[in-house]
């Protein structure tokens, strides 16, 4: 063939199938490299390891998050691994349970890092003592508010659940529509109507699995249906939208007060300048005085091509330079404790919410179910929809809930 | 070496070789259906009959264990009671609205080219398009539809489109039907033009009215066009209802939009159960099978027919 023809060919063949470039190029698709708070750490996290490790690099492939989870478990599953993968809570265990994950443990002592330092929901990915993902980042949920428009609307700070309902109520101006509170009220994506409501469900006591039983119709859980309910039907918080566009309408000024995780802030940061200056936190002020949180795990999978190099670069992202650029850089708080710059807390006081919050979250997988967290929240989703746009009372949700959780715990023990 | 015989590439005779001819063209386009099509049909229903895994090769072996499973789930009647009335839905008002507007645009009057490429217009937009402008036209907050029910003062509250059962159901079948009536416009406009136009001439000799043309002479001369139309639309819409639900509800809300089709993808991706999901998408293959082969077989008798 002529060589003029071959090489275009055989360029094509390497992007094509990358793994085959070079032996020491760490796949890692992330939706992260194309986030405003974390591309920066990872792209640093890149940078430092390359340079670290001549001859070894770091693909970088953004994935958008509407496809990320099915990619990432089509590749798997099809044994085409990546090396590095991104799991969430329920993820992590299913990912354990199904034995597709690499151990860290020798990883982990030969950095000289203590399980015990890193942040509590890491006992999501151990099994048996084992060591299966690192923590990259925890988003404990806390409430952010926009001062300014608390102060125009002669709001202060809630401090407890009436105070919040008030000031949500207050907050409230059909006509220049404006919000007191945003949360999720589009049917669908199961995964963010459970992650949306699970902050308000903890902070009233409540839970849809304790100890791997079910608990909807405790009435901590109740309660908490209840005030979602009423946020819905007095038409408090906006209709049918995502979370995407909700969230911009905070970014815009135009909704008081919204539970959500410390990343918020570089969005508000990127967003617009004003709200950002007005931007406040507060622990969320319901009832059990504890939140919800949400872990992004990194793991090597057993099917990795480069499975030691990118644990070794797992074990990097753990060093305290890497952990400082987390919080300063992505503003969110990093896989393990005690490493926050006491200058970024005074720079940024909002911060101190979340990383008080950190300390006691519950993970937003079902406690003692995790393993089947994506079956739950289909379930725990549905009801809380029915509750919402089919007029169903919180206390009917709580009890069929019940049952259909119940239902489902049967099925598995089968 | 000009004076030596060449041999040939194939020591067959010239006829072989011309009976082979036709199937050497078709390898091609037999092997990329082999490959995005068959291969993947045929893993699906290997798939099927193994234990549900997340790693790469296939779980234990259980038979027809899926199926029984599926079949006897709590969702499996709910997801196959919406499929049904999903491409119930579609079927009829694909055939109505498209029977009506090539009426329409069968008689002669001004601008006529445009209005037909304007009712087409709907077909050459992608789904996910469309999806994307129906789900911001039916925004409950600031759509314009609900911006429309109120200044025209059809009704003082806001509708939920996508926010309530049926109305969800109604508003995406709506969505779907919007994209599909263009082929029955054309599929009748065409078969309104093998009508010969004597039967009318001579039904209105006899004095037939509008109606009675319609019922007698139209109707019956649009019939295998109807059957074409029917099977095809219930084809691609039980098998292939997927983009317009997912993108606007994700079979919400409280799963009154979920399909079977929408359940197989849950079951695949969200819930990692690859062999169930695969039993579900052989169920809907084995289903939309039974119409397809009423398709082949009609269009195989319509061929005999016109010889």
């Amino acid at each position: 063939m002529n060589s003029n023809l071959l090489r275009p060919l055989v360029q094509a063949i390497f992007v094509v199938f990358p793994a085959l470039a070079s032996a020491a190029d760490i796949s890692w698709p992330s939706f992260m490299w194309g986030e405003p708070n974390n591309a920066p750490v990872m792209k640093l996290l890149q940078e430092k390891f390359e340079q670290e490790n001549p001859g070894s690099s770091v693909k970088a492939v953004t994935v958008p998050l509407a496809v990320f989870w099915d990619k990432q478990f089509a590749d798997v599953a099809s044994g085409n691994s990546p090396d590095v993968v991104t799991l969430f809570d329920p993820d992590v265990r299913a990912y354990i349970e199904a034995d597709l994950l690499e151990l860290l443990d020798s990883y982990l002592a030969a950095a000289g890092i203590a399980i015990d330092r890193l942040v509590p929901t890491e006992r999501l990915a151990q099994k048996g003592g084992k060591t299966y993902a690192i923590p990259m980042q925890i988003n404990a949920r806390a409430l952010f508010y926009n001062e300014k428009l608390l102060k125009d609307a002669g709001v202060a700070p809630p401090r407890n659940v009436e105070e919040m309902l008030a000031a949500i109520r207050k907050l409230r101006k059909p006509d220049a529509q404006q919000f007191g509170y945003a949360t999720i009220s589009k049917p669908g994506a199961a995964n963010l109507v459970y992650i949306e409501i699970m902050p308000i469900v903890v902070g009233f006591g409540g839970g849809f699995f304790k100890d791997g039983k079910p608990s909807a119709n405790a009435p901590e859980t109740i309660a908490a249906l209840r005030f979602i309910k009423t946020l819905y039907d007095d038409q408090l918080i906006p209709r049918g939208m995502d979370t995407q566009t909700y969230r911009q309408l905070f970014v815009q000024g135009k909704v008081g007060m919204y539970a959500t995780g410390s990343f918020f802030a570089s969005v508000v940061a990127t967003g617009d300048k004003e709200t950002y200056a007005n931007l406040r936190a507060e622990p969320l002020p319901l009832p059990s005085g504890r939140t919800m949180s949400i872990t992004a795990f990194l793991a090597v999978p057993k099917a990795a091509k480069n499975k030691d190099l990118a644990a070794k670069l797992l074990m990097r992202l753990l060093k305290d330079d890497m952990q400082a650029a987390i919080v300063t850089m992505g503003k969110t708080h990093p896989g393990r404790l005690g490493v926050i710059p006491a200058s970024f807390v005074q720079e940024n006081p909002w911060f101190r919410a979340f990383e008080q919050a950190t300390l006691t979250a519950r993970s937003y997988a079902p406690e003692g179910a995790e393993q089947y967290g994506n079956e739950i929240v289909k379930i725990v989703a549905e009801h809380v929809e029915a509750m919402l746009f089919n007029g169903v009372s919180a206390e009917e949700t709580g009890a069929t809930l019940q049952k259909a959780l119940a239902d489902f715990v049967a099925t598995k023990k089968k | 070496m000009g004076d030596a015989p060449r041999r040939a590439l194939f020591p067959l005779g010239r006829s072989a070789r011309l009976a082979l001819t036709p199937y050497l063209f078709l390898l091609p386009s037999f092997v990329a259906l082999a490959v995005v099509f068959f291969y993947p049909m045929l893993r699906a229903v290997v798939l099927s009959v193994y234990s549900n895994t997340v790693g790469g090769g296939l779980g234990q072996f259980v038979g027809l264990d899926q199926y029984g499973a599926v079949l006897s789930s709590a969702y499996f009647p709910r997801v196959l009671r919406t499929s049904v009335l999903w491409t119930a839905g579609n079927v009829v008002f694909v055939w109505g609205i498209g029977l009506a507007t090539a009426l329409m645009l069968d008689r002669r009057f001004p601008g006529r080219a445009i209005a037909r490429a304007l009712f087409i217009l709907p077909w050459a937009i992608p789904y996910v398009a469309a999806a994307l402008i129906w789900g911001w036209m039916f925004d409950y907050e600031f759509g314009v539809l609900n911006y429309l029910v109120r200044a025209t003062g059809l009704s003082s509250q806001k509708i939920n489109f996508l926010l309530a059962c049926p109305d969800a159901l109604i508003s995406l079948t709506g969505v779907s039907i919007w994209k599909l009536f263009p082929l029955g416009t054309v599929m009748f406009l065409a078969g309104l033009q093998t009508i010969p136009a004597e039967y009318y001439d001579a039904a209105k000799v006899d004095g037939a009215g509008p109606l009675q043309s319609f019922w007698y002479i139209t109707l019956p001369g649009l019939r295998n066009v109807s059957i074409m139309l029917t099977l095809l639309i219930t084809i691609w819409t039980f098998g292939r209802a997927f983009t317009i639900i997912f993108l606007l509800t994700e079979g919400g809300p409280a799963g009154c939009t979920e399909n079977i089709v929408i359940r197989s993808y849950l079951e695949a991706f969200k819930f990692f159960h690859i062999g169930t999901a695969s039993a579900i998408g052989v169920i809907v293959l084995v289903i939309s099978l039974v119409f397809s082969v009423a398709y082949l077989a009609f269009a195989h008798r319509k061929a005999e027919a016109n010889g």
